[in-house]
């Protein structure tokens, strides 16, 4: 990286050119144009500094629109442009590779939104909306007058891929790598792969033998040249980014020589200790040294410390193969690779908590994966379906579904499955057992898939009883240990109290234990029930918010089979275009140190910007007099260590300080006291504002958006500025903090704005002049509502009393902000504005 | 709770672990009131599951019995304490029968003890006095065959019998080893390891001292763990051939023996054949490291056992009250 590091330091230094910057508006169809004339925006910017030339068009985005602007271009020499228009979201790519394309740099464009935060929201204030208008425009130009070319960082990429995880999901994206020729490395902390589909007896709704169809893909990828499988290892670090990650895999030691073990088994007949074999469920028992099922891929045998007496008896019975060795020790495994495939999977809940079931009190209780391991022909009873009290056949059975699923005590999501399996037993153990009465106490039957509600019709042919309602309790009769399930049947409106001779119960899927460990070792968040977050839940299912982590199977969330195997074969599709490329692209939107203002280089020890950056960008060494470093690759670009920076010494490609203050100046030049100031992110903030707009939510025209990447790049000092400039209010806006793009971004801004709202009302400014916000993607009702309160609260106060305090206040604000002088690329700002000031080309040029 | 998970139930009288998985059912109980709290279950514990419960001393009497505890997260019930319990309060049952599953797997051997009753050799007016003197109570008299029974599996082998019936009652002990009183050590007044000795071989005489019959002696140790004088130990390495593999393990060992008022030690058990390091292990962490050389010399281990029935008898029998 030492050579990006190098462009980049002297890219703050060089001296632009005189800005030449082509301003245009477009109507929209009639989307902008039957509320405020685009012609007088244009007409408007042509009057501001640095503007050449300023034009309108029907549908700027449109291949005539876009011609317009290439052409402009071309003759009049422009190196920057501006579109009012739509939302960053929608057409900012379009506009980059227009302006691109003419051999202007990418990053040289900027676009105003007057449709979803202007004509959409303002339609019955149409003066004030071409006022915004106009002034969002101005705020544009003045951003992208300090614009400066990036290029985007290219990294090298290692060509070979981690999966963690070997379940169905892991096997399947392993595979389809190991078909594109590259290397793999399987993970899997058990001492088999297959996972749970390994466990399933039968699978809906086809009814095919779970292990028969899978063992031969756990073969495939045992013998497969392009996978090196490593079974009873857990991923304990993972350093790196997109392309160049560095893992630390532990081998947990199985005390047997992998490649001297054939997996005959001779030592598990003399092995004279018995524990429950976690692969059964606790439902057979297994040795101490032990493969989990016949299947296992690796055959290599696993020594359970926990339970080995180390009477060597094992080691004499494998006797010349000399496989078995007591001497080792956990090791680990470094492994380079370019990307990483998260595919951990889901457990089941035990719902011994539920004390209504009595799930471990009553014998006849069982899971549901105990039902089905007892069923199995290759589970512990060689599928004789037995009463675990008395080892007879029962003769009537009911399930129950979602016992701790869609249950707000425990867990409130609907574990997605359960519905399909729990028929899926009933319909099999009523052909093993034509004469076994069946019911199934359910709140929904959820069948939607291809042939799952024609599952469920044949298992109602099939005579299986089904009742709508949950049951409130189940009893025991002490002797005969029979269970009686107390419900009420909610289509009849009546009590049932059923005796039966077994129970199964529908448990929740849950987040595999270890998920959260993981999730902090990878940098990938894990939602609220820890289930690891997908980047977009609709058009990146598969990606995680960290470049190069994609997500496959149910470690995202419940999934059946064909789900985990779709989302398998996807996610290494999106991991093979890294992998398959010699070089990868970042974003150069990234966080940049100046050494010579950072603390650390003068001999401080400070370790501010390494503790808020959740990605691990930042070298830090504190007390060494080296200044500290960002690594572009690993740096996502949130912004928040610049905002925390307490010697200013960090700044933001595209996001300057010296841009954001232009932008500030430029919206508050004009009647500041009257006007709403609002910092969003430009995640889950900035589409609520935007789905305000496109859901037509009115809110008063005298608010303003700034957006940055996340709302920890909100400074202090930004909304200090923005009151000393007069600001009637100002809104920090980002993300829900559990749903933070970045992390810890949006927290971080919490904090640190909790600390600013302290200062302010010690300044005298009333305290509703001043909020921080948490507005998701969906919520532009949200939005409005924030929208209106905030300019109520003006008319509440009136401009008066802002005034008023915005008086007292301004010498020590002023005073404080004096600083802002000395932080680079602030000043030209500053001194800029005054003089539009001066001359009287402020805002909206009312 | 999960399926298969070991169980523990606890009374005043027993403890009883139980894991019932659906194809497999194991049962192991102590029986607190034959325990005597004597460590070597403890000791030879492979996972350190047992742990010793202090009793409660009170003017140097025993006021709260000593026992044991076990943890069920780490107890595999493999019944190895079961083979080494001197007071058979150790029971393990597999889907309903009886078993041991090291002794099952020839890991652990079965210990070479026995009590048997020659009637013919007996002076029958004693018989009530003999069934009476039994400090276990398993001596009964079989009405249908006239004779003496033993209740082999509950007879600790203390030869209470052998002396009191004159040689009629005939008891091999698997322990050898030799146990020591000093009573110029002991804590002046204190009495306790006479209520916790199983066999009487620590008893109070008429004139209210406390008084050794070694020959009674099981080499169980539990005196040793009641004493107030408690046994200091250090760790060592210990290295031992086993299966054609050199074994390390760390083992303790007293450092203060010269100090301690009631010394046990054993040095040769009388076993089956067995080959296993699990059990050599178990040997010399219990027995003093002689017994393990002498367990591994078979040669030198016959040679002492001439010697002892040399010595047996030399020494002062205790009389009967």
């Amino acid at each position: 990286m030492p050579e990006d590091e190098k462009k980049k330091s002297t890219e703050h230094q060089f001296e632009e050119e005189e800005p030449r910057i082509g301003v245009y508006a477009c109507h929209c169809g009639s989307n902008i144009a039957s509320v405020l004339p685009p012609a007088e925006v244009a007409k408007y910017a042509e009057s501001l500094p640095g503007v050449v030339v300023a034009n309108d068009h029907h549908y700027m985005c449109s291949e005539p629109g876009q011609r317009m602007i290439q052409e402009d271009i071309k003759k009049h020499n422009l190196n920057r442009v501006v579109v009012s228009a739509c939302t960053v979201a929608m057409h900012e790519p379009t506009f980059r590779s227009c302006i691109s394309d003419v051999g202007l740099n990418p990053f040289m464009f900027e676009m105003a939104n007057i449709r979803e935060h202007d004509s959409w929201v303002h339609s019955h204030e149409k003066e004030a909306a071409l006022l915004k208008a106009k002034e969002l425009t101005a705020a544009a130009v003045a951003k992208v007058s300090y614009a400066r070319p990036l290029d985007m960082f290219k990294v090298p990429v290692t060509k070979r891929a981690l999966i963690i995880g070997g379940g169905i999901a892991g096997i399947s994206a392993a595979l389809d790598l190991a078909d594109m020729k590259i290397e793999t490395y399987l993970v899997e902390k058990t001492p088999s792969i297959g996972g749970r589909m390994a466990q399933l007896d039968k699978t809906f709704p086809t009814m095919d033998c779970s292990i028969c169809i899978e063992a031969p893909k756990m073969v495939d990828v045992g013998k497969n040249p392009y996978i090196h499988l490593l079974t009873y290892a857990e991923v304990r670090k993972v350093d790196g980014y997109i392309g160049n990650f560095k893992v630390e895999v532990e081998q947990k030691p199985r005390y047997v020589d992998a490649d001297s073990c054939t997996g005959c088994g001779l030592c598990v007949d003399v092995c004279p200790i018995t524990v429950p074999n976690e692969f059964e469920d606790g439902m057979g028992p297994r040795k101490a040294i032990y493969v989990p099922m016949a299947q296992s891929v690796p055959v290599t045998h696993t020594i359970d410390m926990n339970a080995c007496i180390k009477c060597y008896k094992c080691v004499e019975a494998c006797g010349d193969l000399s496989a078995i060795d007591f001497a080792q020790e956990p090791e680990i495994i470094e492994l380079d690779v370019g990307a990483i495939i998260v595919a951990t999977g889901y457990d089941t809940w035990d719902p011994t908590p539920l004390e209504e079931y009595g799930f471990g009190e009553y014998e006849n209780m069982l899971t549901m994966m105990e039902i089905e391991r007892l069923h199995c022909a290759g589970g512990p009873t060689i599928g004789e379906f037995i009463r675990p009290s008395d080892g007879k056949i029962p003769a009537s059975l009911a399930l129950i579904q979602c016992v701790g699923s869609r249950d707000k005590r425990y867990h409130e999501y609907c574990s997605g499955f359960c519905c399909m399996y729990t028929i899926k037993n009933a319909l099999l153990l009523k052909w093993l057992y034509p004469e076994m009465d069946i019911t199934i106490f359910y709140i929904d039957l959820r069948t939607p898939g291809k042939t799952y509600e024609e599952f469920y019709e044949r298992a109602r042919e099939a005579g299986i009883h089904f009742i709508k309602g949950r049951p409130a309790e189940v009893l025991e009769d002490p002797v005969t240990k029979n269970l009686i399930v107390h419900a009420e049947n909610v289509t009849l409106g009546t009590h049932v109290a059923l005796e039966v001779e077994m129970v199964g119960l529908a448990t929740a899927a849950i987040p595999s234990a270890g998920a959260a460990d993981l999730g902090r070792v990878l940098t990938v968040a894990n939602d609220g029930y820890g289930w690891f977050l997908e980047s977009h839940p609709k058009l990146k299912p598969l990606d995680t918010p960290t470049e190069g982590i994609y997500l496959a199977g149910s470690a995202q969330g419940p999934k059946d089979i064909p789900q985990c195997v779709s989302q398998g074969s996807g996610a290494a599709g999106r991991a093979s275009r890294v992998l398959m490329a010699d070089e990868w692209e970042i974003d150069p939107i990234v966080a940049y140190i100046w050494p010579d203002r950072c603390l650390n280089a003068k001999g401080g020890k400070c370790t501010i910007c390494y503790d808020v950056c959740p990605y691990g960008a930042v070298i830090n060494k504190p007390g060494s007099g080296e200044p500290s470093q960002i690594i572009p690759a690993k740096c996502h670009g949130c912004g928040t260590c610049v905002a925390e920076c307490p010697a200013n010494a960090i700044t933001q490609h595209h996001f300057t300080d010296g841009q954001v203050i232009a932008q500030i100046h430029s919206l508050l030049a004009d009647n500041p006291e009257g006007k709403v100031l609002a910092f969003t992110c430009r995640w889950c903030s900035g589409m609520g504002a935007d789905n305000a707009g496109t859901a037509h939510f009115e809110y008063p025209a005298n608010t303003r958006i700034i957006m940055v990447m996340c709302a920890g790049r909100v400074d202090p000092d930004f909304v200090m500025e923005a009151f000393r400039l007069g600001a009637g209010a100002v809104l920090v806006s980002g993300c829900h903090p559990q749903d933070c793009h970045y992390i810890s971004g949006r927290q971080y801004a919490g904090d640190r704005m909790e600390r600013v709202a302290k200062q302010l009302t010690r300044l005298g400014i009333s305290p509703e002049r001043f909020r921080v916000e948490s507005v998701s993607a969906t919520e532009g009702a949200k939005w409005a509502r924030i929208m209106q309160e905030m300019s109520g609260t003006l008319a509440e106060l009136t401009i008066a009393k802002i005034k008023e305090e915005n008086a007292q206040a301004h010498p020590k604000l002023a005073r404080r902000l004096n600083r802002l002088k000395q932080v680079p690329g602030v000043a030209p700002v500053l001194r800029l504005s005054e003089e539009m000031r001066l001359q009287g080309i402020a805002g909206g040029g009312a | 709770m999960k399926r298969g998970a070991v169980r523990k139930e606890k009374t005043a009288h027993r403890i009883v672990l139980e894991r019932k998985m659906v194809t497999h059912h194991d049962v192991m109980t102590w029986n607190l009131d034959y325990c005597v709290g004597c460590q070597l279950g403890a000791n030879v514990c492979p996972l350190d599951a047992i742990t010793h419960v202090d009793g409660k001393l009170e003017n140097g009497r025993m006021v709260v019995r000593q026992g044991v505890d076990i943890d069920p997260e780490k107890c595999v019930l493999c019944g190895m304490c079961a083979v080494m319990c001197p007071a058979n309060a150790i029971e393990i049952s597999v889907n309903g029968k009886p078993t041991n599953p090291v002794q099952e797997y020839e890991t652990f051997p079965t210990l070479i003890e026995s009590n048997e009753f020659n009637a013919e050799a007996f002076d029958w007016s004693r018989r009530d006095f003999v069934i009476d003197n039994c400090p276990t109570n398993v001596i009964s008299y079989d009405e249908a065959a006239e004779t003496l029974v033993v209740e082999d599996e509950h007879c600790i082998r203390c030869r209470q019998c052998e002396v009191a019936s004159d040689g009629a009652f005939q008891v091999e002990q698997p322990w050898e080893g030799t146990v020591t009183l000093r009573r110029e050590l002991c804590v002046a007044g204190c009495l306790a390891c006479a209520d916790i000795c199983p066999t009487r071989a620590l008893h109070i005489n008429a004139a209210g001292e406390l008084v050794l019959a070694d020959y009674y002696c099981i080499k169980c140790g539990a005196c040793m763990q009641i004493c107030p004088i408690q046994a200091e130990t250090e760790e060592y390495e210990v290295t031992f051939e086993s299966q054609g593999h050199t074994h390390t393990r760390v083992h303790e060992r007293i450092t203060n023996a010269a100090v301690l008022p009631i010394w046990v030690e054993r040095w040769r058990v009388k076993h089956t054949p067995v080959e296993s390091s699990s059990w050599l292990d178990a040997l010399m962490r219990i027995a003093s490291d002689k017994a393990g050389q002498v367990e591994i010399d078979r040669k030198r281990a016959l040679k002492r056992r001439d010697l002892l029935k040399a010595l047996k008898g030399g020494h002062v029998l205790m009389d009967n009250e």
